[in-house]
């Protein structure tokens, strides 16, 4: 099995330090303090260039455009207060070629005062001194009304580098009219009208609109009608904007002909208690102006617009603009609500709040002008909302691209796995980026190659599975292990089929397979569990199931190994039936023989009883050394604390007959501190009475041997010291090789060699080494000599 | 006595035999594992000697048998060939009262013999005085009597060297030896069984020179042994 069918990561067995976890997580935690500098970066950005965008160049296009809109869609009412007599092409037609006599207008001003019209606002220039009759008629006229508002205009700019000029009505007329208004109107860039300037300054001299001079005539404001009063010289000439709620497009208001008013042609009830707006209407007269009402091509006469103004005036829905700072606020409050939910909130619910956010500002200007009467232009907030997504989008996918660059080269730097050729990183950033991505790619890829050959180079068979127990990847061992039991591929398959198809029979589950499929899944299993099982065929296998871990060291899965464990225990058999072997079927004959020997013995010369019985012990001794040095080297070991003196004890109470009856004194010397260590007692006891046995079977009659324990800080110390012959200092090296026996002393007879197969020093040495201990010897030929065991020294329990 | 000997050896068999017949006893002797337990049925014995290796039933298949029917109490005695400290210990805990591991030391076997034989006349009266070669015991004053010189000793020092002394040849399990001497009590520890061990070993002189010797008995517990029964065998056998 060499493919990979998920593409799953395995952890190497032993999960790396949790110093490395560390590491990733305060690498996480940096990188979002990183993310919290960036987000206020962005929302200073925002907010700065929103309000740099309202101070350059506000999105008055986009403004208006809503503006107009919000207002086509809801027209107030035209009040029948309002009535224009208007100077149209009829007019022009009868009367003759403007500009009239101006005693034409004193008479059109009696007419209407004589039918009762409320006020009268005369939108006609009359700027200089004409013909004096005319003149002074009309400021009769104008005087005996009370009622009539003159207009005057300001001309921007004004000549000669003057920022504006003021053309009043003639003095005279002007001191005869009850009050004077500018009627200069000035269109948005666009071309469109859509507001008033209440007052305007020009020359020292500050003009309220006519509108509203006529309006407070109306509403009798006495105090609004006094003459503006020269403020100072500041070249101001506009200020306090009213927009003006359109009632409908020209012709909205209803306009009378200035020559039927003039021939009395119009009922008197008609004209009475309304107020007059006169004007010019006709073609090539006076000016026209485009509203946010008109089409493209339609336009509408001052005279109009004045009328929409004077009747909002007097019904009081005027749309006031909001202050400057109030719009800022306006259009930056839904940029802060948006950058906080980005902050906190997934990208899927910031999109649609977003969307929602844009939807409430258009909402929330639309109810504000058709209700409030308030205009709060929404473009800026809008295009704030629009600012925003890829700006903060920019920042982080710059940060993680930062982010992910710096770990790919960290990556790179690091010690790789498999040895393999790093590419030189070169051209532009997005052109390193992919090379280090594609790199990281190919390593994941051939690390995942490498584990699955790695996998199946071993002997054993290897599973691996998912938390739930689906088998994720299985080695080639594995897939011959369970090709004859389980029909199909491993892979996908549940653990429990694997385990089930080990069974004798499948109505006989293995409890020890149930318990441990148990335990895997309540996430209790210890981290190296299993048993050894032995199948129908024969076949011995050891299970072992270990979890893998992630750097955080959270389980991922499990790795199940069945290693084919059959032929070591067949070994392990063999070596028991030839220890087996020697300890029972070669012991029991020469024991046979020796009782023989007892029962019968005396019908034997006694001398050969003395030999056979001499050489079925050594063959007997033989038997049990051989058997000594087998389990001493690698047989079973018990670990149990103890006192070594006793065992020394032990030891010397056991050959004290033998010692006795060469009439050797074995002198034990132990000391009253507890020379405790931990290991095999009878091992150790066996490796103290060989040395014993050895120091007696070398010594000479009579002698005496010692037997000393001492103990250290850290180490106990065996010393067996006898006044033998000793060793040759070229023999010292080669004592404890099995098989190696002193040569017999000079002139004896080779029969005269102490018998044995030369094992019981071989046996010390395994058993000592075993328990991490040395064994030493000095000696001295015809002195004697010493031989020590050093062992680890134990806290004593006491 | 009675004595019932079970071995496919026969020169194991004619050995035993002879050294019971020596002592006194009156021995049968059995060659296999079946015809001993049958004959068990019907008939009584004051010991059974079992090899441990036989073809057929193996003896500690007969021990089993045995002491699951009527004769728990029968003292027996393993022989065994086997001499890994392992079996010695299956064997006593399989309810063998005693090993001897081939080949037989006459003395030493019959003086196995002869504890087994004591223990089955068991319930002797609570001694307060009493004594071994060079040891005489006073329970009252806690004292022991070695060459003459008084040693003096706890009353769970002098406890165990009675029973050991008493239990002469015979195994003694760890938790036998903790049970009678130290009950329930809390600090009946392996441990404390065998600094006791040690301490009397040594305050009484517990050494082969003195006639006794106290052999561990690996995995299991003590036995206290004479050592005039090992100093008779002429020892040939070597450690190396």
């Amino acid at each position: 099995m060499n493919m990979l069918d998920r593409p799953q990561a395995l952890v190497p067995a032993d999960p790396p330090s949790s110093a490395m976890a560390a590491r990733v997580s305060g690498e996480l935690s940096f990188q979002s303090r990183r993310m919290v500098v960036e987000w206020w970066a962005v929302l200073a950005i925002a907010t700065l260039a929103i309000i740099g965008i309202s101070l350059v160049s506000p999105p008055v296009r986009a403004d208006n455009l809503v503006y107009d809109l919000i207002l086509r869609l809801n027209p107030p009412p035209a009040s029948q207060r309002v009535l224009i007599v208007a100077i149209d092409n009829r007019s022009q037609s009868e009367i003759g070629r403007w500009p009239w006599n101006r005693d034409v207008h004193a008479r059109l001003i009696d007419q209407l005062g004589t039918a009762g019209a409320e006020a009268i606002g005369y939108d006609v220039l009359f700027p200089e001194p004409s013909a004096p009759t005319g003149d002074a008629a009309l400021a009769a006229s104008l005087a005996r009304s009370g009622k009539v508002v003159l207009a005057s205009y300001i001309e921007v700019p004004g000549p000669n580098g003057a920022p504006a000029l003021r053309v009043p009505p003639a003095p005279d007329l002007a001191r005869a009219a009850r009050a004077s208004g500018h009627v200069t109107t000035r269109p948005d860039r666009d071309g469109v009208v859509r507001g008033i300037d209440i007052l305007s300054d020009a020359q020292g001299r500050r003009d309220r609109h006519m509108s509203e001079s006529l309006a407070a005539l109306v509403t009798g404001d006495t105090g609004l009608l006094a003459a503006a009063v020269p403020e100072a010289e500041a070249p101001v000439y506009a200020r306090s904007r009213n927009l003006i709620p359109f009632a409908g497009p020209s012709g909205t208001y209803p306009q009378l002909s200035f020559v039927d008013v003039l021939e009395g042609r119009v009922p008197a009830e008609v004209i009475r208690g309304r107020v007059i707006l006169v004007g010019a209407t006709a073609a090539g007269m006076g000016d026209r102006f485009s509203t946010p009402m008109s089409g493209t091509l339609e336009t509408m006469a001052g005279v109009e617009l004045h009328a929409n103004y004077v009747d909002s005036l007097l019904s009081g829905r005027m749309i006031r603009p909001v202050p400057g700072l109030v719009w800022l606020g306006y259009s930056l409050l839904p940029v802060w609500a948006l950058m906080m939910s980005l902050l906190f909130l997934g990208p899927r619910i910031n999109l649609w709040l977003g969307i929602a956010l844009a939807f409430a500002v258009f909402f929330v200007s639309m109810v504000a002008l058709a209700i409030f009467r308030v205009w709060l232009p929404p473009a800026l907030a809008l295009i704030a909302i629009g600012l925003i997504y890829p700006l903060w989008g920019w920042r982080r996918l710059d940060l993680a691209s930062r982010y992910m660059v710096a770990e790919l080269r960290e990556l790179r730097s690091e010690p790789d796995v498999l040895p393999r050729q790093r590419q030189v990183l070169q051209g532009d950033p997005v052109e390193k980026q992919i090379v280090l991505m594609h790199e990281a790619i190919r390593d994941v890829r051939d690390l995942r190659q490498f584990i699955a050959q790695s996998l199946d180079s071993l002997p054993d068979a290897a599973v691996v599975s998912d938390l739930e127990g689906q088998v994720v990847i299985a080695n080639d061992a594995a897939d011959a292990l369970f090709a004859a039991r389980l029909p199909g591929a491993l892979l996908g398959r549940p653990l429990s089929d694997l385990f089930r198809a080990l069974d004798f029979d499948p109505r006989l589950p293995d409890p020890r397979a149930v318990e441990l499929l148990a335990a895997m899944q309540a996430r209790t299993l210890p981290p190296d569990s299993g048993y050894e099982t032995r199948l129908a065929d024969g076949t011995s296998l050891e299970i072992r199931v270990a979890f893998f871990t992630d750097a955080e060291r959270r389980p991922l899965g499990w790795i199940s190994r069945f290693a084919d464990i059959t032929e070591l225990r067949a070994s392990e058999r063999q070596r028991e039936d030839a220890l087996r072997l020697l300890t029972h079927d070669m012991r029991a004959p020469q024991a046979s023989i020796l009782a023989v020997l007892e029962a019968e013995g005396h019908k034997v010369p006694p001398e050969l009883a003395r030999r056979l019985e001499r050489y079925a012990h050594q063959t007997l001794g033989l038997a049990d050394d051989f058997v000594h040095l087998a389990r001493a080297e690698s047989g079973r070991f018990m670990a149990e604390g103890f006192n070594l003196s006793e065992a020394v004890l032990d030891a010397v109470d056991d050959l004290w007959p033998l010692a006795d009856a060469k009439r050797i004194r074995i002198v034990s010397d132990v000391p009253e501190e507890e020379a405790w260590v931990t290991g095999d007692r009878a091992l150790l006891t066996r490796a103290v009475t060989n040395l014993i046995g050895n120091a007696i079977k070398y010594s000479d009659e009579r002698t005496r041997v010692e037997a000393r324990v001492r103990v250290t800080t850290s180490k106990v110390i065996v010393e067996i010291a006898d006044e033998g012959r000793g060793i040759a200092a070229e023999d010292l090296g080669k004592l404890f090789e099995p098989f190696r026996r002193l040569a017999p002393p000079e002139g004896a007879p080779a029969a005269a060699a102490a018998p044995g197969a030369g094992l019981g020093l071989a046996f010390v040495k395994a058993v000592v080494e075993r328990h991490r201990g040395r064994v030493t010897v000095t000696s001295e030929e015809g002195k004697g000599s010493v031989f020590g065991l050093e062992l680890p020294r134990e806290k004593s329990a006491d | 006595m009675r004595c019932a000997v079970l071995d496919d050896d026969k020169a194991q068999t004619e050995l035993v035999a002879k050294l019971l017949a020596d002592a006194g006893h009156h021995c049968e002797v059995f060659h296999q594992g079946r015809t001993l337990i049958n004959r068990l049925r019907q008939d009584t014995f004051d010991l059974l000697i079992i090899d441990w290796n036989m073809p057929g039933m193996s003896g500690i298949e007969v021990l089993e048998t045995v002491r699951q029917g009527q004769h728990a109490n029968l003292p027996i005695l393993m022989i065994t060939s086997r001499a890994d400290d392992e079996d010695v210990v299956m064997g006593l805990a399989a309810g063998a009262d005693d090993y001897i591991v081939k080949p037989l030391n006459a003395a030493v076997f019959m003086a196995r013999v002869e504890a087994a034989l004591r223990r089955a006349q068991l319930n002797k009266p609570q001694r307060t005085a009493a004594s071994w070669g060079v040891y005489s015991f006073d329970v009252p004053t806690e004292t022991v009597t070695v060459h003459g010189e008084a040693v003096k000793l706890t009353a769970k020092e002098i406890a165990l060297a009675l029973m050991l002394f008493e239990n002469m040849s015979r195994p003694l399990s760890r938790s036998y030896l903790l049970e009678s001497i130290w009950g329930q009590s809390p600090e009946a520890e392996t441990r404390t069984l065998d600094a006791h061990v040690s301490r009397i070993r040594s305050k009484l002189n517990l050494r082969a020179e003195n006639g006794y010797r106290v052999l561990p008995v690996y995995s299991y517990g003590y036995r206290l042994e004479p050592t005039n029964a090992l100093q008779a065998v002429e020892r040939v056998e070597d450690a190396a």
